[in-house]
């Protein structure tokens, strides 16, 4: 999505004037801002924009006394992280998973999976990621269905169907991470029958699983307990990831509540993942 | 030894709603940080504001890690949510366009106290006032004798 990005010098504007004029920006549907040496610069995506901006800055309070040489320009969407995506290291997990991009000349391991993340998270990078891929490590996915929830950049469901899932699902809220799942499984030739879809948990009506694997976040997966319960065969494995060390308590006593029991945990740094069962 | 500082950058962004657009997207992306690294870390540590504007001072090192301070919601934007204000006064000093009690202020200073360099709680809820005024917000009632 393009995004509007108006930028204000800073010359001649104190702190106070500063706060305020971010507090109406705000107001009229900026949704982030950055202060440099020069300006402070103000961001939403271009569609969303209706406000009358120059009439916001003409209304502003102190305006008698203030000038304000401003600019506006359309940035279009692109890869931000193209640049860090360009070099970044191969992830090993336990000697047996490895995750690697296309320009990486490394020998296979048991499981070897090549990503371009595009703006996607998922290369195994994040605590998070390598915990989901350590509990996957001890599972068996032979003739599984599974779920990947909050795909990224699909690696979770892409290591799955290498160790023998039926079939996947991947779902992501986000488009480029949508898109880029749907990349990574042709680059890594995975074979039908799996699906990509946008979207959230109502894209999931109409699904069982033997496995869920959501590493996504508290909140979240707070809110989405009770349809993972719904969503999984009897007997099937919850997997959570996304969660740090302090939240265990709490995302532990939603799903005991939703009806789960609890397998193990394993934890990295302040992060933790949950192996939950049906 | 400590790391080689390559740069700072200021940012206000919502909790737990970091992602990859601008602002932090260019920001990050052109200093060559793993942008979808600083998302989840910033989302996990706000996670219980989400949707609050909060400004977040990340410090970019040489090696391309990065570390961040994030810290409370700008008073200004704390003043206009309490006040239900969708823009502030074009006189500020002749038209008042809301109000909020010293009570208010007082607990907006005392959540600030840390970010404005305030050594009593006296001299912060001074600056959130002085802020609300500049907004044409009138603080009502007389400042607490108590403090």
């Amino acid at each position: 999505m393009n995004q509007l990005e108006l930028s204000i010098e800073k010359a001649g504007l104190n702190e106070d004037v500063k706060e305020i004029l971010i507090a109406q920006l705000l107001n009229a549907g900026f949704e982030g801002f950055e202060e440099n040496d020069i300006a402070i610069k103000a961001f939403c995506p271009e569609k969303a924009m209706e406000s009358d901006i120059q009439g916001i800055l003409k209304s502003f309070p102190l305006t008698g006394s203030i000038e304000y040489k401003y600019s506006f320009r359309v940035m279009p969407e692109k890869n931000w992280n193209e640049q860090w995506e360009k070099n970044f290291s191969p992830i090993v997990i336990e000697d047996k998973i490895l995750v690697k991009a296309s320009f990486h000349e490394l020998p296979d391991l048991e499981t070897t999976v090549i990503i371009e993340p595009k703006m996607s998270f998922g290369t195994g990078h994040h605590e998070t990621t390598r915990l989901m891929l350590r509990e996957m490590l001890q599972m068996d996915f032979s003739e599984k269905e599974v779920l990947d929830m909050g795909c990224g950049t699909g690696v979770l469901g892409i290591v799955a169907k290498m160790k023998g899932a039926s079939y996947v699902l991947a779902v992501d809220i986000d488009q480029w991470a949508y898109q880029n799942s749907v990349e990574n499984y042709q680059r890594n030739q995975i074979r039908q029958p799996f699906d990509v879809f946008p979207g959230d948990r109502s894209a999931l009506e109409g699904h069982t699983f033997h496995i869920i694997l959501a590493n996504i976040n508290r909140n979240v997966l707070l809110e989405d307990m009770a349809v993972y319960y719904n969503t999984l065969k009897d007997h099937g494995i919850l997997i959570l990831s996304g969660i740090l060390q302090d939240d265990k308590a709490v995302v532990l006593e939603k799903a005991k509540e939703s009806g789960f029991s609890f397998a193990s945990s394993l934890n990295e740094n302040k992060w933790i993942s949950l192996n939950l069962r049906k | 030894m400590a790391k080689e500082v390559d740069g700072m950058i200021k940012l206000q962004i919502r909790g737990a709603a970091a992602n990859p657009s601008p602002p932090v997207g260019p920001a990050l992306g052109s200093k060559g940080v793993n942008i979808m690294e600083f998302c989840k870390q910033f989302n996990a540590k706000t996670q219980d504001q989400a949707g609050k504007l909060l400004p977040v001072i990340i410090t970019v090192y040489s090696d391309k890690s990065f570390d961040f301070i994030v810290k409370t919601p700008p008073v200004a934007v704390q003043l206009m949510e309490l006040s239900k204000l969708k823009k502030g006064s074009q006189e500020p000093n002749r038209v008042k366009v809301a109000s909020v009690t010293w009570d208010q202020v007082h607990d907006i200073a005392q959540g600030k106290m840390t970010d404005l360099n305030a050594f009593t709680i006296k001299s912060a809820m001074k600056m959130v006032a002085g802020t609300a005024r500049s907004m044409g917000i009138t603080v009502s009632g007389t400042f607490p004798s108590n403090i």
